[in-house]
């Protein structure tokens, strides 16, 4: 066990973006341990594994497994050589069974057709081996997403994967989800298999991991023990200080409401209520949190309110003034932000510049010029006053946003939606692939915007931000609120995770008290 | 990587893709001429070699600019309509419609009859732009079925509304004298719709880099999810880019009928539509480039022009020009390892300066 399974040496991967992702980096595992690779968003951890599963191709370096020196061009060379990746977006085929996922291009045949029978004795068998209960018949598109995680694992194992890496597996897991999962990797490491594990929650990996190499900027900060490693000890390598946990906040001081949902509910693409008679209101100075395993209604509910979906039943009202027939200016105009929880595809235009994506939502307004015409002399100086703010890191404000790092991308959201001082802030999972630099930045900013007079509406999945930035808190569960809580600190994480994953439910008074 | 480098990067593409048409079109008329020399040194001087073929080139500037800026329009919102090409058409044929069947006086002719070849030539786009922006339906394909109704269209309304019977072809009666755009340099057929052109082309950088309207094309081009979510009329941009780029392709086939016709005889599209797509892809759709991009395949095509009147190489060696460049330009993959290495390059100056810094 003292023998390095996996060597990668001096690895350096520049993206065409510019971006140097990986400066010379060593990483090595042993054989039969659980290696925890940690960092801040950007800090090169998924591109170093990338580089290891054959995704992408260094510019310099070496990979050497079991001593010999090897080339990895692709993913299936990756596991030939008996590498297998679990990534942090699931690459399933949702109208396919769960065994036909398992077993997705090897599937068993005879008389040159697919033996079906087969193929699910065999997804059985190696369901079971591992001890997975999962049911290999159900159509993946029907099984909740720590399931999904499952398939994705056998689906690696049953290409025979002896280094399995992990890419932030428990983001999407609920707090019991995760016990789960991590009783299961114990499992596989008694049974012989190495594993890397990305992350960016210190007490899971201290629970879990042997090992653990820390990286920032894309260089590696070295590899230890975990036994000589203490929670802070860690976070001071990964951020070069302290973090912060808790966020500094006076108590809330809510006045009239802002904004208010009436019975609203909507039917997705498959047909199925994805928001069912939700009730709420947001008031002036609170930050009211909406928790739960994503996929609960929470995305279609904000697109409903932001006006980006338009087929919904009930009201949505703004300072009293009804929203449902408006379109997206008039709403925005209204007093409506928004951060959406996809950047890459809603909150920026990644080709345009910094400025064009600063001033988007501003055509109406005298901010960027007269009448129909666009002033370059406005638009500098709104700009330059907004990078500088925000504490955007780029050479100019004309730089495409494409040059920047995801949590600078996410400042230009932040500081597009904040410069207009809207009386409703929708912050759909605002710190999500962000460092954590910049997430104490945007929940500072979503603090002093509540404390200005306007009514915050945090939808996450990250309970520590849930929990600690909001006043007052729901829970989203199968399209529904099923808890509501005045005070966020009143509830333990725990119990927010039972609410969560629908095994308990506040009477209908207690929710109501939301509406 | 930065902005400047980048541009140097398109610039140079474009001319590499320009070099290695030439040459392949260079090696065609090798094989296929009795007189390469001869041919090959027609084709690159010979537009240079007399004033009233300098003329010629710039006289087909004039149409590839239109079309060429009606492109940029469109190509800017991510729209790859065709409509420029039946825009163009139905324009010049409104234009001659309204010179010959209404009386207008002589000071407002030249003016109104651009004005409505444009109008008509936007009105061209409406459905295309309208199906697009509505349903979704791919402009390419509804744009280029399009072109075929106005191309019969435009023959229906030449044969039994404005056919010339005494003329010797088919043609229409001819176009009043007094509308006419007239030559400004002797021996040649340039007109003054090359100023219109030009001032078209600063309108349309000015209307495209400046106004809020521009914006809002340019950031749909980028991404149009970003720009709905920003509260940007999609719909809108998507149907009004493409009746702006009919609308110019439109003016163009008035400045071409006034500048270069005594009469409308067009039975079917000359193809002008295509050309500026060519144009725009060349100018990386920046109307302030199209006059060069323009010049460029005019050059060109005069060049191919005389070659064919002096030698045997057929002036359809054009195509092939138009057709490599074209290909490479748009293969995003062309060049992009050089382009990965200069990213390499950029990013290990940067780290260096950084470094100094610290």
């Amino acid at each position: 066990m003292n023998e390095d399974l996996l060597v990668m040496s001096q690895i350096t991967k520049i993206y065409s973006n510019g971006v140097m992702a990986n400066d010379k980096v060593d990483f090595s595992v042993k054989a039969g341990e659980i290696h925890a690779l940690m960092g801040e968003n950007g800090a090169g951890k998924s591109t170093l594994m990338n580089i290891l599963y054959g995704e992408h191709q260094p510019e310099e370096g070496d990979i050497f497994l079991e001593g010999k020196k090897v080339r990895i061009s692709s993913p299936n060379e990756a596991i030939a050589l008996g590498i297998g990746m679990v990534h942090q977006h699931f690459m399933l085929v949702p109208s396919l069974s769960v065994a036909q996922n398992i077993y997705l291009g090897m599937e068993p045949r005879k008389n040159g057709l697919i033996d079906m029978k087969t193929m699910i004795a065999q997804a059985e068998e190696i369901a079971e081996k591992y001890n997975f209960k999962i049911q290999t018949t159900a159509r993946v598109a029907d099984i909740p997403v720590g399931m999904k995680q499952k398939v994705e694992i056998l689906k690696a194992l049953a290409r025979g994967a002896k280094i399995l890496i992990l890419d932030e597996p428990t983001a999407v897991l609920t707090p019991q989800e995760t016990e789960e999962l991590f009783h299961e990797l114990m499992e596989f490491k008694k049974k012989g298999h190495t594993i890397i594990f990305i992350s960016h929650k210190l007490k899971e990996i201290k629970q879990i991991c042997d090992r653990i190499t820390i990286m920032k900027n894309g260089r590696s900060m070295g590899t230890y023990n975990m036994g000589d490693m203490d929670e802070r000890s860690i976070s001071r390598l990964m951020v070069g200080r302290d973090v912060i946990k808790t966020i500094e906040k006076k108590k809330a001081n809510p006045t009239e409401t802002i904004l208010e949902v009436k019975n609203l509910s909507c039917i997705n693409e498959d047909g199925k209520h994805a928001v069912n008679n939700i009730n709420l209101k947001v008031r002036r100075g609170e930050i009211l949190g909406i928790a739960g395993v994503e996929g609960n209604g929470q995305s279609e509910f904000v697109e409903c309110i932001s006006g980006m979906r338009k087929d919904y039943k009930g009201q949505v009202s703004i300072l009293g003034q009804c929203v449902d027939k408006l379109n997206i200016k008039k709403i925005r105009k209204a007093g409506l932000s928004h951060i959406s929880e996809d950047r890459m595809s809603y909150g920026v235009a990644t080709e345009a510049s910094i400025s064009d994506n600063l001033i988007s939502d501003k055509l109406g307004e005298s901010m960027v010029g007269y009448g129909p015409i666009l002033s370059s002399k406005k638009i500098s100086k709104l700009s330059s006053e907004l990078v500088e703010n925000f504490l955007i890191k780029c050479s100019s404000y004309k730089q495409p946003v494409s040059m920047l790092s995801g949590g600078n991308m996410q400042k230009v959201v932040v500081a597009r939606e904040f410069a207009r001082e809207p009386a409703v802030m929708i912050a759909n999972q605002p710190s999500r692939g962000v460092d954590v630099g910049a997430t104490e930045f945007i929940h500072k900013k979503l603090v002093e915007i509540r404390d200005k007079g306007s009514a915050v509406l945090l939808v996450s999945a990250d309970l520590n931000e849930v929990m600690e930035l909001s006043d007052s808190l729901a829970v989203f569960y199968g399209g529904e609120v099923v808890a509501y809580f005045e005070d966020s600190k009143s509830v333990t994480e725990e119990e927010l995770g039972y609410y969560m994953l629908g095994l308990s439910r506040q009477s209908e008074e207690q929710i109501q008290r939301l509406g | 990587m930065n902005k400047k480098r980048e541009a140097i990067f398109q610039f140079l593409s474009v001319l590499i893709a320009i070099a290695v048409a030439l040459i392949v079109t260079f090696i065609i008329i090798l094989c296929v001429s009795d007189e390469p020399v001869e041919a090959l040194k027609t084709f690159i001087t010979g537009p240079l070699s007399t004033k009233r073929r300098i003329g010629n080139v710039i006289e087909a500037m004039i149409p590839l600019i239109f079309t060429g800026l009606a492109a940029c329009v469109m190509f800017q919102a991510k729209q790859f309509s065709l409509i420029g090409d039946g825009s163009f058409l139905v324009g010049a044929l409104a234009t001659a419609v309204l010179l010959l069947k209404c009386n207008i006086p002589a000071v407002l002719a030249i003016f109104l009859g651009v004005l409505v070849g444009g109008i008509v030539g936007g009105i061209c786009a409406i459905i295309p732009g309208f199906l697009k922006a509505k349903w979704n339906a791919n402009e390419f394909v509804v744009s280029m079925m399009f072109n075929s109704i106005l191309e019969y269209f435009t023959v229906f309304v030449l044969l039994n509304y404005i056919r010339d019977p005494g003329s010797g072809f088919v043609a229409s009666y001819p176009v009043p004298e007094n509308a006419k755009l007239t030559s400004f340099i002797s021996k040649t057929n340039v007109h003054t719709g090359l100023f219109i052109a030009l001032f078209m082309v600063v309108v349309t950088a000015l209307f495209m880099y400046k106004t809020k309207w521009g914006y809002s094309i340019r950031m749909v081009g980028k991404n149009p999810k970003f720009s709905k979510y920003s509260g940007i009329n999609t719909f809108l941009v998507i149907f009004s880019c493409q009746i702006i780029g009919g609308f110019i392709a439109g003016l163009g086939g008035s400045v071409e009928l006034l500048g270069m016709y005594d009469r409308f005889q067009w039975q079917s599209t000359p193809g002008y539509g295509f050309d500026g797509m060519t144009v725009a892809i060349l100018a990386a759709n920046n109307p302030a480039l199209v006059p060069i991009g323009a010049l460029f395949l005019a050059y060109i095509r005069v060049g191919t022009d005389v070659m064919a009147r002096v030698t045997s190489v057929p002036n359809e060696s054009v195509n092939i020009i138009q057709g490599i460049i074209m290909l490479l330009i748009t293969a995003s993959a062309f060049l992009s390892k050089t382009k990965h290495k200069m990213v390499i390059r950029s990013a290990k100056d940067e780290q260096k300066k950084m470094k100094e810094v610290a």
